[in-house]
């Protein structure tokens, strides 16, 4: 099943199948290392809803609602 | 001499290295981001001295943020001997994503694999033989926090940096777009680009500078992209290059990094659960504040006195802390102030028996004028530095960096961003800093924005006004919570006024927020000690400089009459600065406390704040005339000595932070709009705190009318939006 | 006073007033640094450094 990483619950993981924001942020989501096939966990929502803090290649990244609403994920079984 | 670079991601310990290679003492913390510019010193310890450089934290070489500029302009333009690329091995896959692109500059490189302790102790295995053979280029393992292996480091750069290296690019790799990058390359060679492999791939992925730079080679190379499929991609080559880039360290990292088969929950993301928890995070960043300034500025310590009725009478025990019989334990902070003030006291008696024979007025320069106002500001010392003490190990451990994340969603609704929150931090210390580091905000109108609001942060400067406050307002009980609420004020006023310049210029505009959190890690001793004794010393050049010599002119000015040489008047009201003072105590009225009896000798004390706002203290203790501080104070109502402080707090800062503004603004227009802004600003909010305060109906009105003003202000800027 | 007190009491006024005017001119051309902390020195040096 695909959803953005927006919709996610805590503690769900998947992994990304495509990128879709404008070029400059998913550049910076790429160097982050948010490509393609990788597998990101939501870890933790601030208070009041946003921003988000997820999981990947090892590392804590936090970003808001309006930047993982652009990610495409597959989620995990 | 030799040129040697460090480069890495933020927050993977390059300044730690730069200070153990150079033995500087440059600021470290624990946040993404922390150097802005790159710096240099100079390692000794090989045959050849070795001038080092340390280049901002980045996680690209693309163009796009400043810090990223800095680096790149400097390995492609002044020619570095050779590249120390410190790689976190806690982070070790998005490291290597920026050791991929300074592989493909042909500058000699060394990979320094940094806090390997960390991943040893979670059971994690790294092969430095498989790392070493997947990137070709040798490997050190260091620990930069504790010196460890930093000199076998500097040996193998040292052999490395006599060597070129061949440059290469893992894109090559790629089943996508190997093939491509390949004839790029081809292209580039052929037409005499140096560092080939570098512009290669910048050309393919269509990065604007390099595009003007090879018109003839964008041509061919356009036909080159058309050939391939970029459907996945939406056709962005910049996004297909990074793809490929993470797709070879993926493939790698199966034989380089060996993984414990017990996975446990590490101490970070236990400690996470807890300071950012969803309901909980925001009012635990508040209670930690308040502890750190109870501890430091309480008289009541723990309140056992109003608790548990626990009073200090043994004579001993009072000489101990400084106190009467009958008085509540002091915190720390109280009791380290109060000895240092002990100590002040009699120091500068020493030095008045010593001036005896000189004459009336030398002595009253000296006494009362000079040393009354240094010890006015000095005496806060130990309070200062404790308050930073706190904070430098709050930033020191992260947990600065998770206010960020938690507030952000707030700090937007102001039209700000939670990466403001650093810049701000930092003018809690001194807003100088603070304003400069606004250049790492990306959008222009935030900027100005961060730079207005900033004076509005009580800065360390400001603090002994308050301590002076809070010594007396209230029988002297509850300093703790004075100091709190005018920090707390001061941000509400910044978010209030954020919103209110949120409508004027900055029209729904968010700069996009994607940060790494650090891991947490128990504050360093030396770091923190070397934060304080940057403070320390900040303080004291001050006091030496500018504080004393203003001082010495106040004394001068409040003391001797227009006719100065008939020698010393004997009531201040005459003298040259009461008769200003005077004509200007007027214009202060509307406020209150400009009304009472020191009235003007208050006005003339803030002005002198321009100065330094230390002098504003200083300026207090000389105009005293030798009854102290204090008891200027006590003349004052609660309400009135709220107001000065407010006043004193919001008006225009300090004239080293007007200049530091001026260079950021960069328009006369804008300063003068700025200076306006906080003069408007501190001018209202004082003496709507005075009269709401002094009279209750006054301040019923003015709830109202701004309860109105601003569900107006609302509505418009809804109907606007539609 | 005598006009020799009044002689040395302008002297240390006017260095005063110098030195006032000296640290201005110094945080002035600084950029508002102090100068002396490494904060301040590393943000100082950062000042013309202008994303591009």
């Amino acid at each position: 099943m695909q959803k953005s990483l927006k919709d996610f619950a805590v503690g769900q993981s998947g992994k990304v199948v495509k990128v879709v924001s404008e070029s400059k942020i998913r550049r910076r989501l790429y160097d982050m290392g948010v490509t393609h096939g990788v597998e990101i966990k939501l870890t933790k929502v601030a208070p009041m809803g946003d921003p988000l803090n997820v999981e990947l290649r090892g590392y804590q990244l936090s970003l808001r609602k309006a930047e993982a609403e652009n990610v495409v994920m597959e989620v995990a079984e | 001499m030799l040129k040697f670079c460090l480069a890495g991601n933020p927050n993977s310990g390059k300044t730690t290295l730069f200070n153990a290679l150079t033995g500087s003492t440059a600021h470290v913390g624990n946040w993404p981001g922390v150097t802005v510019d790159k710096r240099e010193g100079v390692y000794k310890k090989l045959e050849e001295k070795v001038s080092i450089v340390d280049l901002p934290g980045i996680y690209s070489l693309s163009p796009y943020t400043l810090e990223e500029v800095v680096s790149r302009n400097f390995i492609m333009d002044e020619n570095p001997d050779l590249i120390i690329n410190i790689v976190d091995a806690t982070k070790l896959e998005r490291n290597l994503y920026l050791t991929t692109q300074l592989l493909e500059t042909n500058v000699p490189m060394v990979i320094a694999l940094n806090m390997m302790d960390t991943v040893e102790r979670a059971g994690d295995k790294i092969d430095v033989k498989a790392l070493e053979k997947a990137f070709g280029v040798p490997v050190v393992e260091i620990s930069a926090l504790r010196g460890k292996n930093i000199n076998e480091l500097m040996k193998v750069a040292y052999e490395v940096s006599k060597q070129p290296r061949k440059s290469f690019s893992v894109v090559e790799h790629s089943p996508l777009i190997g093939k491509a990058y390949a004839e790029v390359e081809k292209l580039c060679c052929e037409h005499d680009v140096d560092c080939a492999c570098f512009h290669a791939v910048k050309v393919l992925e269509g990065d604007m500078l390099e595009v003007k730079d090879h018109p003839h080679i964008e041509e061919h190379v356009k036909e080159i992209r058309e050939q391939i499929d970029s459907s996945a991609f939406d056709g962005d080559f910049e996004a297909m290059v990074a793809d490929a880039r993470y797709q070879y360290i993926t493939s790698k990292m199966p034989s380089i990094l060996i993984k414990n088969a017990k996975q446990k929950a590490t101490a970070t993301q236990k400690a996470d659960k807890f300071f950012m928890h969803k309901v909980w995070g925001i009012p635990m960043f508040l209670v930690i504040m308040f502890a750190i300034f109870h501890v430091t500025f309480a008289e009541d310590f723990l309140y056992l006195q109003g608790i548990f009725g626990l009073e200090i009478n043994s004579d001993f025990w009072c000489t101990f802390f400084q106190i009467e019989a009958g008085s509540a334990i002091p915190s720390p902070g109280v009791w380290l102030q109060s000895w240092f003030g002990y100590l002040m006291g009699c120091l500068i008696e020493a030095i008045a028996g010593l001036m005896e024979s000189c004459p009336a007025w030398l002595t009253g320069l000296v006494c009362d004028g000079l040393l009354s106002g240094i010890d006015a500001i000095l005496s806060f010392l130990p309070h200062i530095l404790m308050l930073f003490l706190f904070l430098s190990i709050l930033e020191d451990t992260g947990y600065m960096a998770r206010v960020a994340f938690i507030m952000d969603r707030a700090f937007r609704k102001f039209g700000l961003s939670g990466k403001a929150f650093y810049p701000l931090l930092m003018c809690f210390g001194c807003g100088v800093p603070g304003v400069m580091a606004t250049k790492t905000l990306e959008s222009e109108k935030e900027r100005k924005m961060t730079i207005l609001i900033s004076p509005f942060f009580s800065c360390g400067a400001k603090l002994p006004i308050w301590l002076a406050f809070a010594g007396v307002l209230f029988g002297g009980q509850h300093g703790d919570l004075v100091v709190y609420s005018i920090y707390l004020i001061g941000i509400i006023v910044a978010i209030i006024s954020a919103i209110v310049l949120k409508l004027v210029i900055n029209k729904a505009e968010t700069a996009p927020f994607i940060m790494e959190l650090p891991d947490y890690h128990l504050p360093q001793f030396k770091s923190t000690m070397l934060h304080l004794w940057d403070k320390l010393k900040h303080y004291l050049v001050k006091a030496g400089t500018i504080i004393a010599s203003a001082i010495v002119v106040i004394w001068f000015l409040s003391n001797f009459g227009f006719a100065f040489w008939n020698g010393m008047v004997d009531d201040i009201n005459v003298s040259m600065l009461g008769q200003i003072g005077q004509a200007l105590q007027y214009l202060f009225y509307p406020m209150g406390w400009a009304m009472g009896d020191y009235g003007w000798q208050l006005v003339v004390s803030s002005l002198t704040g321009l100065l330094a706002k230390e002098e504003v203290v200083a300026t207090m203790e000389v105009l005293a005339g030798g009854l102290g501080l204090e008891f200027m104070i006590a003349t004052m109502t609660a309400p009135a000595a709220f107001s000065f402080m407010l006043f004193n707090l919001l008006c225009v800062p300090c004239m080293a932070m007007v200049g530091a503004v001026a260079g950021e603004l960069n328009s006369k227009k804008e300063l003068f709009k700025a200076i306006g802004f906080w003069m408007l600003v501190a001018y209202v909010v004082s003496a709507a705190t005075y009269w709401c305060f002094t009279y209750w109906y006054v301040g019923v009105i003015v709830a109202v009318a701004l309860v109105a003003a601003f569900v107006a202000l609302v509505i418009r800027y809804k109907k606007r939006k539609v | 006073m005598s006009a020799i007190e009044v002689v040395i009491l302008s002297a240390i006024v006017l260095s005063a007033v110098a030195g006032v005017v000296l640290s201005l001119k110094r945080e002035k051309k600084n950029g508002g640094c102090c100068g002396s902390c490494s904060q301040c020195k590393s943000a100082c040096k950062s000042k013309d450094n202008q994303p591009k």
